[in-house]
């Protein structure tokens, strides 16, 4: 697996790539800027490419910008993006920019390198990662009448997973319950919270999250 | 005292035209007298009342009463009649067209006053009382023999009244010198309230002085009095009817005369009242000028500003003039003047320019108090803008500086335990618990820097920010902003207000629901954050009042008060425009 690293952070960049290289991926760059970063990926487009939210030259959202417009020119290329803001609003919009093959984690997610590397291959391979942090946040936001009170426990924890954008086998591992539980909770949930989404697909993760903000 | 005054005219009226009915050769002859002194009665009450700067009123009451008065003597006694006449025709008229048109006396002017109408009343009396010229002191007709009728001595009464003619015309020739000495010296408005005067105290000259004097001289003296028979007070060559009516006529027109003079004086000042007033809306030096021309009623004169250093002076429009030769400068204050026609009353150039050095001296006054508003409004809103970036300073220097370390110095210290695993457990445990407080201290500094400025208001605007707070917050908001972006400072005023009163919800309110709205219409943002709660939201807590002064920072507006159904509102208005507001677009 090719991977660009995009972060302005020396520090960072350096101990990102030797935390892929040490996990046996390629890093084929590391680049500080937004604009380098969309330079390179249309010069040689990897695998996927690790991107900071905040970069020069503007030293707002640049990153996440780039991103989603390098998404719509290369479909195939896998964005993770790592922040240090616990937004909602932004893994919502990398999200819009279509649910495969997207991430969006906490930067220090690479304390604990063997999930870290675990979401990067499944955003590599087409999947998405939400960061739990941010889940926690929209699952906790106060609702009138919360309908999330009226499931169950197990519910919460499947709802949780499916907003992290961790599949019905992953979350059958994750909670040690089978996978045709794990559905039937699905079920379950999409009834209670009257959601309509494909069951299977990477969208639903969309359709989770976009209902926990509303 | 009027009514009073009037009411004892009345009476004598009324009295006189009971008992005049005996000489009566012209019907209307008494109506005719009486509606003289009726004229100076209320004209005269009518200036006593609305003008009671000149005294002109008193002496024309005076006259009028004086008047009426007589008529009561006309056929009883007719020498008090003619007393009452001469008084009034000799002293009082004599007076009120002297003092015209102040209506005072000063000084020397009381004692020549005086004795002239004791001169008078001698004459008056000693002519009428002790010598019967036409035999109409007749007991059989009417009355008794007057006390001190002495008979007639014709020539030494003939020399009396010679002598009184010429004095009288003396006194007359110095008082219409002393008038035209004052219409010379008047402005153009002035002097015309000395022209209709001298239209109708000419012809009263003549018919006073002149002729009787040419009578007494040319006929003897009985040619002067009084004519009971005739129509007027005066012998003339005119048929008796004519002569009542132009005698009294001419009589009946000096007081409305006097009376239009005055106001025209009170007009005049009353321009530069109406220039005061209208100074106000004065807005520039050209529409001063314009205001001080209508005041003056002299198209020409310029309004000019000394020029520091040389000794010239600008135009109102900022031309080097120099004052036209037949013109006259008056200094209104160190830097301004008008240059006005040598004609204008110096009163009145002296009154509008004080009204125009007041104006002058307002305009700058509010000029320089705007420009210190300006300033003052300026400086608060840099103040803000300054704080403001101090804050996101701050954050950009957690979140590249401290947050990033110790995200690295967590992975580091993971990386140490890797190391030392199933090596020294002790170590192990130590670095374990020294990442996990690394991470704990991560939390705790995203939050900080949160708090200090959300990254996310800067990056993506109010309405992700605000949904933020909305996921944060301890009951459910409502958030309905509009995405468009504004100004920095109007973001972040716009944020902290929300962000400063859902907390002060969250605090004291005891709501369960808020709801917060943004609208932007016409470059002005409103903001509104309503709760559901107790109510009763105090404007003067710490909190609201900085938010208050941030939002006036910004040249808007905040209200805070309480819904009737229960709850508060805070409601701020941020204009968008770069414009402080108090600097209106106009000036």
């Amino acid at each position: 697996m090719r991977v660009l690293i995009a972060e302005d952070s020396v520090l960072l960049r350096e101990g990102l790539t030797r935390l892929l290289e040490d996990g046996g991926i390629e890093v084929v760059a590391g680049v500080g800027d937004a604009d380098s970063f969309r330079r390179r990926v249309r010069a040689d487009p990897p695998d996927l490419c690790v991107v900071d939210v905040r970069m020069p030259p503007t030293n707002t959202a640049d990153g996440l910008i780039a991103a989603i417009d390098l998404r719509s020119e290369f479909p195939d290329v896998g964005m993770l993006i790592l922040s240090q803001y616990v937004e909602p609003h932004y893994a919502l919009e990398l999200l819009d920019s279509g649910a495969d093959g997207v991430g969006y984690l906490l930067k220090e997610r690479i304390n604990s390198p063997r999930e870290f590397l675990d979401s990067l291959h499944i955003v590599a391979s087409g999947g998405t990662a939400v960061d739990p942090a941010v889940v926690s946040v929209l699952v906790g936001r106060p609702r009138r009448d919360d309908p999330l009170a009226r499931l169950t426990e197990r519910e919460s924890n499947v709802l949780a997973a499916m907003a992290e954008g961790k599949t019905n086998s992953s979350i059958a591992s994750g909670l040690y319950m089978s996978e045709r539980t794990v559905e039937s909770h699905v079920r379950s949930i999409f009834l209670k919270l009257d959601l309509h989404a494909d069951e299977g697909s990477n969208r639903r993760v969309l359709a989770v999250l976009r209902w926990l903000r509303s | 005292m009027g009514i009073t005054l009037s009411g004892f005219a009345f009476g004598v009226q009324e009295y006189s035209l009971d008992r005049y009915q005996l000489s009566l050769d012209l019907p209307e002859r008494l109506w005719v007298q009486l509606g003289v002194g009726w004229m100076f009665l209320v004209i005269g009450l009518v200036i006593a009342r609305r003008l009671p700067e000149s005294g002109t009123g008193v002496w024309m009451r005076s006259f009028g009463l004086v008047w009426i008065g007589s008529l009561i003597f006309t056929a009883p006694l007719i020498q008090w009649h003619a007393i009452g006449w001469a008084v009034a025709l000799y002293g009082l008229l004599f007076v009120i067209v002297y003092t015209y048109p102040s209506g005072s006396l000063l000084g020397w002017e009381r004692w020549a006053a005086a004795g002239w109408l004791a001169f008078v009343v001698v004459v008056a009396t000693w002519v009428l009382t002790l010598v019967d010229f036409y035999g109409w002191v007749d007991d059989t007709v009417c009355c008794p023999s007057h006390l001190l009728f002495m008979g007639s001595n014709v020539v030494l009464e003939d020399r009396v009244l010679k002598v009184g003619f010429i004095l009288a015309t003396l006194v007359f020739i110095a008082i219409v010198s002393s008038q035209l000495r004052r219409w010379r010296h008047s402005s153009h408005v002035g002097r015309r309230r000395f022209i209709a005067l001298g239209v109708v105290v000419v012809p009263l000259f003549i018919m006073l002085v002149v002729a009787p004097t040419a009578n007494a001289f040319g006929q003897g003296v009985s040619g002067f009095l009084p004519d009971a028979d005739g129509g007027g007070f005066i012998p003339s060559p005119l048929p008796d009817r004519w002569n009542l009516y132009l005698q009294n006529g001419m009589l009946m027109l000096l007081p409305v005369v006097i009376l239009v003079g005055l106001l025209q004086t009170r007009l005049s000042h009353a321009r530069v009242g109406d220039m005061v007033h209208r100074l106000g809306t004065a807005a520039s030096a050209g529409d001063l000028q314009s205001r001080i021309r209508e005041a003056l009623q002299d198209p020409g004169a310029k309004l000019v500003f000394s020029r520091a250093g040389s000794g010239g002076v600008v135009d109102v429009e900022g031309q080097v003039i120099s004052a036209p030769v037949a013109s006259v400068v008056t200094a209104i204050d160190g830097e301004i003047s008008i240059i006005h026609d040598p004609s204008v009353d110096p009163e009145l150039v002296a009154s509008t320019g004080a009204a125009a050095g007041l104006a002058v001296a307002n305009a700058r006054l509010e000029a320089e108090l705007r420009a210190q508003l300006i300033e003052v409004q300026e400086s608060r809103r840099r103040l803000v803008t300054a704080t403001d970036e101090a804050r996101r300073a701050v954050e950009r220097d957690l979140h590249d500086g401290a947050q990033q370390r110790l995200v690295v110095l967590s992975a580091t210290l993971r990386r140490a335990r890797q190391g030392v695993a199933m090596v020294d457990a002790e170590v192990e445990a130590l670095l374990d618990a020294a990442a996990e407080e690394t991470d704990l201290a991560v939390d705790e500094l995203r939050e900080l820097a949160r708090g200090v400025h959300p990254a996310i208001l800067t990056q993506a605007g109010l309405e992700p920010a605000v949904a933020s707070l909305a996921d944060r917050a301890a009951i459910p908001i409502d958030v309905s902003i509009s995405p468009e972006r504004h100004p920095p400072e109007v973001e972040a005023t716009a944020y902290y207000v929300i962000a400063e009163a859902l907390a002060n919800v969250f605090k004291h309110s005891g709501a369960d629901h808020a709801r917060v709205t943004s609208l932007t219409e016409e470059d002005v943002v409103t903001i509104v954050i309503e709760d559901n709660g107790s109510g009763g939201i105090d404007p003067s807590g710490s909190g609201l009042r900085g938010l208050d002064d941030r939002v006036g920072a910004l040249g808007g507006s905040f209200e805070v008060g309480t819904i009737s159904s229960g709850g508060s509102w805070v409601k701020a208005r941020l204009p968008i425009g770069r414009k402080v507001s108090g600097e209106s677009s106009d000036r």
